[in-house]
């Protein structure tokens, strides 16, 4: 990411929230939580795309010059947990995150954490059955029931 | 391959910060004084471990039958991306329930292992209407 | 003391030979990079902890955790995985208390929601209601005197530990 635009985006994002997890932390899973909550993980999460902010992590691991490059660095560590993993991971996974204190663990934690979730809805099968009555799944009974009248409409009882 | 979990349940949720799964209210049975009975939304969700020696990326068919009678069928993609743990979150969006039973969720896995929940499903008498009072003699 | 500064003139992390009472080595790092003035920038919004719940002692300093004020002395950041804490509190032969029977010299430890050690702390004094008072170190920042409950750290699951 060009400098200039990096800097113009730093003073759009309000850093208070992170700055200070950043200088209270006493343990990485303390400083990942928080920032997975902050908005300005969020913000950089939602504007910037993958690539862009693998460039701003690299640019923070390996050229840290004040304790704002490392909070930066951290943002956008935490920020790549919120994009696409098959995008993220085999790129983070090469760089060198010793330049961050808790870097290597920050990125091990999110790694386990993130466990694939597919989801599928599944309609119903037409056919199985005309107008039946709705249950009440659990240990509740039912109090109404739909019950099929013969021309197959459905009234309440 | 472990099955880590696989439960019934009304719906579930991942924490978009955490990525955590959270199940609600968990169905353990299904009661009702008549049959048919529509089920209007359930959740199987399934959570599985892979070993070293386990495929990363598979097919599977979801299942969800009463004895011999096939309710409803799925197939699923399941990718574990390089991770131990992988889940697949079926919604089934109503299923009808002919008649009291064992209502079985099934994820049937390349190695022969099923991931399955299997829920009674009870017919409840319905309770008998009160006595009326007897008539005041005096009336 | 003298050091050879990096390439950057930067005076590199270092650690000190620090060992529970049973000789088992604690690890530990004294990171100087970044000065306290430094630190300090990112404390702004710190000062929403204030008097009379919260009270600020000193200046930010990287050298130091809560565990390096709490088991070293202000000497060094003590490695704040559970397996050095607890090895900690086992080996120097601490026993929990609860916290109705806390007491001024007593360690609180704050866990999050999976039993992670997260931060600990001091018991200066116990005020009304019961209400522990608490010396700690806020990460890389300063040191504060606060409630138990007023601080960056989940208040929820805390442990009290005593020197038998």
């Amino acid at each position: 990411m060009r400098q200039e635009k990096q800097l113009d985006l730093l003073d759009t994002i309000d850093l208070t929230k992170a700055n200070e997890a950043v200088l209270v932390a006493n343990t990485p899973s303390f400083l990942l939580d928080r920032l997975r909550k902050d908005a300005a993980v969020d913000y950089v999460s939602k504007s910037l795309k993958t690539p862009e902010i693998l460039e701003n992590l690299l640019f923070s691991v390996t050229r840290p010059i004040n304790v704002r490059d490392v909070v930066w660095g951290y943002i956008n560590l935490v920020a790549l947990g919120m994009k696409d993993p098959n995008e993220v991971w085999p790129e983070l996974n090469k760089l060198d995150l010793s330049g961050l204190e808790w870097g290597n663990q920050i990125r091990a934690q999110m790694k386990a954490e993130a466990v694939p979730t597919s989801s599928i809805d599944v309609k119903p099968r037409f056919g199985a059955m005309v107008s039946p009555a709705p249950a009440e799944a659990g240990n509740s009974s039912l109090s109404e029931t739909l019950q099929p009248n013969p021309d197959g409409r459905t009234i309440f009882t | 391959m472990n099955v880590a979990l696989a439960v019934c349940a009304a719906g579930s949720a991942i924490d978009r910060f955490s990525n955590r799964l959270s199940i609600f209210n968990v169905i353990e049975q299904i009661v009702s004084p008549s049959f048919p009975v529509w089920v209007p939304e359930m959740t199987f969700a399934v959570v599985l471990r892979r070993g070293e020696q386990d495929p990363q990326r598979f097919q599977a068919s979801a299942r969800v039958h009463m004895g011999n009678e096939i309710i409803n069928t799925a197939q699923v993609g399941i990718d574990f991306e390089n991770g131990q743990f992988a889940r697949q979150i079926m919604n089934f969006q109503g299923l009808p329930v002919i008649h009291p039973g064992e209502l079985v969720f099934e994820l049937l896995l390349p190695n022969g292992a099923v991931a399955s929940s299997s829920i009674p499903v009870t017919l409840v008498a319905p309770s008998a209407p009160a006595a009326a009072p007897a008539p005041n003699p005096g009336s | 003391m003298s050091s050879i500064l990096s390439p950057s003139g930067l005076r590199p992390d270092s650690k000190i030979e620090l060992r529970t009472r049973a000789n088992t080595p604690i690890d530990n790092l004294q990171a100087w990079q970044y000065s306290s003035f430094e630190w300090a920038q990112l404390g702004e919004s710190l000062k929403r902890f204030k008097e009379p719940y919260a009270k600020a002692l000193g200046s930010p300093s990287p050298v130091y955790n809560c565990h390096g004020l709490t088991f070293a002395s202000r000497r060094t950041a003590v490695d704040s995985s559970n397996e050095t804490v607890f090895r900690v509190l086992k080996e120097d032969d601490y026993e929990e208390v609860p916290q109705s029977d806390a007491r001024p010299g007593d360690v609180i430890l704050y866990l999050d929601a999976v039993g992670q050690a997260q931060h600990s702390g001091i018991v200066v004094d116990i005020i009304e209601r019961g209400v522990p008072k608490v010396w700690s170190k806020w990460g890389k920042g300063q040191e504060f005197i606060h409630h138990f409950w007023h601080c960056p750290f989940d208040p929820q699951y805390t442990k009290y530990y005593r020197l038998k």
